[in-house]
């Protein structure tokens, strides 16, 4: 019954906290004249600042949610353990550390696509990485290593080029890179952005009947037809360009992917297949939520936007970590 | 030996370790092994020392921010680090920046004098902190006082003969990674002094008011940097954001080289000129 | 016809002989118990013999068809597989589970037509799971959670049906009611392959017994013919009492 109100209320929920983001910026702007703005009244000034500023920042935060969500949900559900998640395994930092690599040896200036194309060749491989590493080993710990590996040399590595670049790195853009914002984003990054976290999603979507049979185990969950390459290569490929196109736009972004499938798999009665959409609307929404966090607090610079992700989302992980018991059959 | 021959010997081996050798300098004219650690301080020794009095300056000096790079070519450098600086064994450290906070401490330490490149806060205004002051401190402590007073000379006479604007005009400073200054920086004396007004009313380096500009916008936008490839665009700056680049488009843009700003040196003058002249766009 | 058969079989792994020149058959309507000692190559052989393992050489038809030409779809609906390991990643719901049976006929546990429901629906009776069906299988006892597997290869619909070990570590009465469904689905018309370790269960109710032992099959026929005092001392070091088809155990040779 909770489930049928689950989705609409998710939605309207989310467009109530991205009106909310709108009433915050720099100029104090009162509800009505930003509900005017957006019902095309108002003056010219507001217009600009509600559709051209604030809006498409709120989207950023939104879609970079949303991708990060469902990315999460799924790779719990391909690999069948709910602490997986692309900050977790390292395939945000490594979509950072590529998108960095274009930026400042010049090849992200032959044309605008590149900056997103890098990021997510850098998420592929990470996921393609940890996949391979999951036929091998049935221990998501082991997984998680990988991850934490994967995140220490990205992160290694970004300080070489902020040495050897050269243009030089500009710290506040690493930190960005490393700690995820979504400051001054118009509709042009969104538009770059969009086709691959669109692409993304509908593989991920197309694909999620299989993620309910792996809750069998491979072997049980090929007897009843599943094709376990083509789910892993579809599940991979979802992911890593919902996850690279979130971090060409946003940074890296942890732990946002970890939070809302673990609130949602109960009203979903724990099936991975139907925790997708849902997912990716909360995690949306949480996303949001913390981008109005960063912007209300007192700080002279602005907190960065996986700064408060991870202070929510890290000690959930501890605390599923801890609470988790496996199941056997 | 007799004994007095003994005690003679042992006293004036004493004396000799005792007695510290006179400092360079002192009396004995001009340093003649100066070292400059950074590029700030590498405009100084540049412009004021002999060839022959400059040992080593900063590996900045050649690049384009740098406003006497041209001076600096061929001249020997040094990475502003200890152990190399010191085994050329100078005779004056000059410095802004480089070599980090302990540096003056430690080179004092050493032995080795050191010139600082003082902070300046108005163009001049006021005797503490002005440029005029600043360019006498250092033309002393190099030992060419001389060029230091002919170089105020001229300073002075260029700002006098500055056609300040008078329109009361707004002028918003803009570099490619998006951050621009209020009220208590250089870069703000420098446009007053030309005749302006900022538009950035907040102190301290922010970034540019992206909301204010949907509203309101500069009579002129000081740009600076904008030629150079070192100072990366950033990602995340607000420059990239369209309303910031219509501005760009549609409000008559006076490009500053990046070298004039820095340092707050006198060749912020060039600055000054620039923009009370007006540029192109 | 649906059937499987298994010809001149042959399994490796590095320089292990795994299975050994292997052939068999299965059809509907008869109940085969697969027996041997602990790595005699009972499971190799049956995933062999679907196309889940690698053959070294031999060839498995199923159904006419290459067993490992066929897709994991195709594959599904000919043949249920009951897999000795039985994990649960998810506390999924007890009726989730059982509609993951009908995974090769595009059904999603949310999304089931209603011939997909009818299935799950009949499995469900069939198996007698009424009781707990909206639970979530990780609050079930051993003897439940087989119970609701089973439910979950009978929603396939498929005719055939490949068990390994589906009774182990199940205390009696729960062993009796598995294989009591299972005869049920093999009355109906079905064939079942069932890999036992429990000799007397197996005489009990299977039609043809085939004893593995050293990676070949050494016999395969009904009780009447294969169990034997000396067969059980042959294959497992046991001293055994057989009569007619029922067999006593008493002591290791």
């Amino acid at each position: 019954m909770s489930e049928r109100f689950l989705v609409p209320g998710l939605v309207a929920a989310s467009v109530v906290a991205i009106f909310a983001a709108c009433l915050l910026g720099s100029t104090p702007l009162a509800a009505d004249r930003v509900l005017s703005a957006f019902l095309g009244g108002a003056d010219v000034g507001d217009r600009l600042v509600v559709w051209q500023i604030r809006l498409p920042r709120a989207i950023a935060a939104y879609v970079t949610g949303a991708a990060l969500g469902i990315s999460g949900a799924a790779l719990q559900g391909l690999l069948r353990n709910p602490l997986a998640e692309p900050g977790v395994l390292g395939v945000s930092a490594s979509a950072s550390l590529l998108a960095t690599f274009s930026l400042y040896y010049g090849l992200a200036a032959l044309s605008p696509w590149i900056l997103p194309l890098s990021a997510i060749a850098g998420a592929l491989a990470a996921t393609a990485l940890i996949a391979l590493a999951a036929i091998r080993t049935r221990s998501v710990v082991t997984l998680i290593l990988i991850g934490v590996g994967l995140s220490s040399f990205s992160g290694a590595a970004m300080s070489l080029l902020m040495n050897l670049a050269p243009n030089p790195f500009s710290l506040s853009d690493m930190i960005n890179w490393m700690l995820g914002s979504v400051a001054n984003r118009s509709f042009q990054e969104l538009g770059l952005a969009a086709p691959f976290l669109l692409a993304g999603t509908i593989i991920l979507l197309v694909s999620r009947r299989g993620l309910s049979a792996l809750t069998l185990g491979e072997e049980a969950a090929s007897g009843v037809g599943l094709n376990l390459r083509n789910q892993r290569i579809l599940t991979v490929l979802g992911a890593g360009l919902a996850t690279g196109g979130s971090v060409g736009l946003a940074g890296a972004i942890g732990f946002v992917g970890i939070v809302a499938p673990h609130i949602i798999r109960p009203f979903v009665k724990h099936d991975p297949a139907r925790s997708l959409i849902p997912s990716a609307l909360l995690a949306g929404l949480i996303l949001v939520m913390a981008d109005i966090g960063v912007r209300l607090m007192p700080t002279t610079n602005e907190l960065k936007l996986g700064v408060v992700a991870a202070l929510i989302g890290a000690p959930a992980f501890v605390w599923i970590a801890m609470r988790r018991r496996t199941l056997n059959g | 030996m007799s004994r007095l021959a003994i005690l003679s010997f042992i006293g004036l081996g004493l004396a000799a370790c005792g007695a510290p050798p006179p400092p360079h300098g002192e009396g004995a004219g001009r340093p003649m092994r100066i070292v400059s650690l950074d590029y700030c301080a590498d405009q100084y020794v540049l412009k004021f020392a002999d060839r022959e009095q400059i040992l080593a300056i900063s590996p900045d000096a050649v690049k384009d921010f740098s406003y006497m790079r041209e001076a600096a070519e061929g001249v020997p450098t040094v990475r502003p680090v200890a152990e190399d600086v010191l085994i050329l064994k100078p005779d004056l450290v000059v410095r802004a920046y480089g070599g980090g906070p302990n540096a003056e401490a430690f080179f004092e330490r050493a032995g080795v004098p050191v010139l600082t490149v003082g902070w300046t806060s108005n163009v001049d205004t006021e005797e503490v902190g002005s440029i005029p002051s600043l360019i006498q401190h250092m033309a002393d402590g190099l030992g060419q006082s001389e060029r230091g007073r002919a170089l105020v000379t001229d300073f002075r006479a260029r700002l006098a003969a500055i056609n300040k604007r008078t329109g009361g005009e707004t002028a918003l400073y803009l570099t490619p990674t998006g951050v621009t200054t209020g009220p208590g920086a250089m870069v703000h004396e420098m446009l007053v002094t030309a005749g302006f007004e900022n538009f950035q009313d907040q102190p301290g380096w922010r970034s540019i008011p992206l909301e204010r500009l949907a509203y309101e916008r500069p009579d002129v936008i000081a740009a600076a940097f904008f030629d150079q490839k070192t100072n990366h665009p950033g990602s995340w700056s607000a420059m990239n954001h369209p309303v910031a680049e219509r501005h760009m488009d549609e409000v008559p843009v006076i490009p500053l080289k990046g070298a004039w700003t820095a340092c707050g040196g006198w060749f912020i003058l060039d600055a000054i000129e620039t923009l009370a002249e007006g540029g192109g766009s | 016809m649906a059937d499987l058969i298994a010809r001149n079989l042959s399994v490796e792994a590095g320089n292990a002989t795994l299975v050994r020149d292997a052939s068999f058959r299965l059809a509907r309507g008869e109940l085969v118990a697969l027996l041997g000692p602990n790595g005699a190559g009972k499971t190799s052989l049956l995933r062999a013999s679907l196309g889940l393992e690698k053959r070294a050489s031999g060839d498995a038809l199923l159904d006419g068809t290459d067993s490992e030409k066929l897709s994991p779809m195709q594959r599904a609906r000919r043949v249920a597989y009951l897999p000795q390991q039985r994990p649960l990643a998810w506390p999924n719901t007890v009726r989730d589970v059982v509609a993951l049976g009908r995974f090769a006929y595009g059904a999603a546990p949310g999304r089931l037509s209603a011939e997909d429901a009818d299935a799950v629906e009949r499995a469900i009776k069939l198996c007698d799971l009424g009781s707990f069906v909206d639970r979530q299988a990780d609050t079930l006892s051993g003897g439940e959670l087989a119970r609701v597997h089973c439910a979950r290869a009978f929603a396939a619909g498929a005719p055939l049906l490949i068990a390994d070990e589906p009774v182990a570590a199940l205390d009696p009465r729960h062993q009796f009611r598995i294989m009591d469904m299972i005869r049920g689905f093999v009355d109906e018309g079905g064939g079942a392959l069932v890999v036992l370790h429990d000799i007397a269960l197996a005489a009990r109710y299977a039609d043809r017994m085939i004893w593995m032992k050293d990676a070949q099959i050494v016999a395969d026929g009904p009780p009447v013919e294969t169990l034997s005092e000396e067969r059980m001392a042959d294959i497992y070091g046991v001293r055994a009492k057989v009569s007619g088809n029922s067999v006593e155990i008493e002591g290791a040779i």
